[in-house]
């Protein structure tokens, strides 16, 4: 690079190397830091301050030959002696004619505090400092430098990894609005997993006389639950690290209610059905979060679950006068309800075919998980 | 950096525990034998409107802004006519959140015999969606014609002694009747099941 004020010419050859007219430097570094200069056949030593500023120039005997002190926006404010490179405020390079620094993509101007031009990128558009774009270092020249001119490049990473969670978001809360959306996303994430644990639901399913179609009903609805598939990083993917740390954090911290896992079951449900011998039982809660949130020891809770309920339904004289569907259909809404006294004050209040034809989202859960066992 | 995206992550994970608890929370409430009122002063009959009137009057005072959603009789079949059991009351006050909606449901038990009503409000939003969809009364025949054409018809089947539940609500264009054996309730073995169209009171669907 060339630069040329006035008659002054000045040959530069990275930070390495510069030359003008007969005057040649050159910069020798120790990881990163600039520690030392030739000036000609003189070497000087650089002793630079918390920023990088070049502050004390030593000679090669250790004595001091010049001092830089600067104000907090890189004006000069103490000068002794004759600095002999023009690196100075924050090691970037000054240039005395035009009084500027020049930060590589941008001019600063060290008495204004401000760069002259704008920057041409806002990647953190969340922090108000960043907004401005001719600011210097968000406006903290005490705490950072800027050695490009350019916000520094975790800053992008940043931005762009910021730019992309409120992308994903947006994307999950759409599939919410669009008509369809949502069922689509349950058949590609519910899907798969109902695919690959079929095996294991067979198992279990038959294990406890439960129908495998209602275990595959409600893992294929509530392993793609909304807040499930938010928390997943690429719209493919199972919900796997984030979605279980997040629904482990809140069982924690909201205790039995918070529901978990791909079967979407409470821990406390869950303690009572090992108690109850429904389902292997777990040492502690920690063990049963852990399987709640396990797609394979998942399936046992639900499978579990289900038998539970069928068993408890199967005890009233009524529901087995039903039809075949109308009894299935009454086990998914006991599941989702749990045998609670409200459930069983509600099914008496209103009857089986009442209840039944209320409850859409768990007429849904089958008739969808019927819909797409059809269509794959 | 690391610390950077770390609080990265925690900000989303914070928006999405945000967005999923964003509606307030409602706590169970139960009470219960409040006095009913289930006649017209100076009368005997049991009046549907004041049944409907003295509840909803109750269930606004904690869901203001609920609506009448169920309607069921259950009791001895032979007190059908006289509406002489329980009436159960649903009411429903939907709240939209900012992901999905809140439903707040309000349970009424008449005990038109004790003249003594249960209330229960709860948040049903959170692990059950169901149809919301408001009951017009007003759309039918009285409540009493149907009752007493639901009683005529159970005599036909020949099902009395039983138990019967007459319902309606906003999921289903036509009453539901069904009966069981004496004393089991609404759950026991059953009798009889039909409908009656709400409008010109047309029995359908009669099995036995």
């Amino acid at each position: 690079m060339k630069a040329t004020f006035g008659s002054s010419t000045t040959v530069y050859i990275g930070n390495y190397y510069e030359q003008t007219g007969s005057t040649i430097r050159k910069y020798y570094y120790a990881g990163g830091q600039r520690v030392a200069m030739r000036e000609n056949s003189t070497v000087y030593y650089l002793l630079t301050d918390h920023l990088g500023s070049t502050a004390i120039t030593a000679n090669s005997s250790g004595n001091r030959v010049a001092e830089l002190r600067y104000k907090a926006w890189g004006e000069t404010r103490y000068t002794y002696g004759t600095t002999p490179t023009t690196y100075r405020f924050t090691g970037q390079r000054e240039d005395a004619t035009i009084g500027l620094y020049f930060y590589n993509a941008r001019y600063y101007h060290p008495a204004l505090g401000r760069f002259i031009s704008a920057d041409p990128m806002v990647p953190e558009p969340g922090n108000p400092q960043a907004l401005n774009r001719y600011a210097y270092v968000y406006n903290n020249p005490l705490r950072y430098t800027d050695s490009t001119g350019h916000l520094p490049w975790w800053a992008y990473v940043a931005g762009v990894a910021g730019l992309y969670i409120v992308g994903r978001a947006g994307y999950e809360v759409g599939t919410l609005i669009v008509p369809g959306a949502d069922q689509a996303r349950r058949d590609q994430i519910g899907g798969s997993l109902v695919t690959e644990f079929a095996d294991v639901i067979e198992r279990e399913s038959a294990a406890r006389s439960v129908d495998p179609r209602l275990v595959s009903a409600v893992l294929r609805h509530e392993s793609a639950a909304f807040e499930r598939r938010l928390l997943t990083l690429w719209p493919t993917m199972q919900p796997g690290l984030i979605a279980n740390t997040a629904e482990f954090a809140q069982s924690v911290l909201q205790g039995d209610a918070a529901s978990i896992g791909p079967g979407q079951m409470q821990l406390r449900r869950a303690r009572e059905l090992e108690e109850m011998g429904y389902v292997t039982p777990r040492r502690n809660d920690f063990e049963r979060r852990l399987a709640l949130l396990n797609n394979q020891t998942a399936v046992e809770y639900v499978a579990g679950m289900l038998q539970y309920v069928s068993d408890q339904l199967r005890s009233i004289q009524g529901y087995n006068d039903l039809e075949f569907e109308q009894q299935q259909r009454l086990i998914l809404i006991a599941y989702n309800w749990g045998w609670t006294e409200e459930f069983q004050k509600h099914l008496r209040d209103r009857g089986f075919i009442e209840m039944i034809e209320r409850a859409g989202y768990d007429n849904q859960t089958l008739d969808e998980y019927l819909r797409w066992r059809e269509n794959r | 950096m690391n610390i950077k995206l770390s609080a990265i992550a925690l900000c989303w994970l914070w928006l999405v525990c945000s967005l999923a608890a964003c509606t307030a929370r409602f706590e169970p409430i139960e009470l219960t034998a409040l006095p009913a009122s289930v006649s017209q002063p100076d009368a005997r009959e049991i009046d549907v409107e004041v049944v409907l009137a003295g509840a909803e009057n109750q269930v606004r005072k904690v869901l203001p802004d609920a609506y009448l959603e169920f309607f069921g009789f259950s009791g001895d079949c032979r007190e059908l006519p006289h509406l002489r059991g329980t009436i159960n009351l649903g009411f429903d006050q939907v709240q939209q959140g900012i992901v999905r909606q809140q439903v707040l449901v309000a349970s009424v038990s008449v005990n038109t015999v004790e003249e003594t009503m249960d209330l229960r409000f709860a948040d049903h939003s959170s692990y059950y969606i169901i149809s919301t969809a408001p009951l017009l009364l007003q759309n039918s025949l009285p409540v009493r014609e149907i009752a007493v054409l639901a009683y005529e018809n159970i005599i036909r089947l020949g099902a009395v002694p039983c138990d019967v539940n007459l319902t309606w609500s906003g999921v289903r264009d036509t009453w539901l009747v069904e009966c069981t054996a004496p004393g089991s309730g609404s759950l026991g073995p059953r009798r009889c099941e039909f409908e009656i169209e709400p409008l010109t009171g047309q029995v359908r669907g009669t099995q036995q």
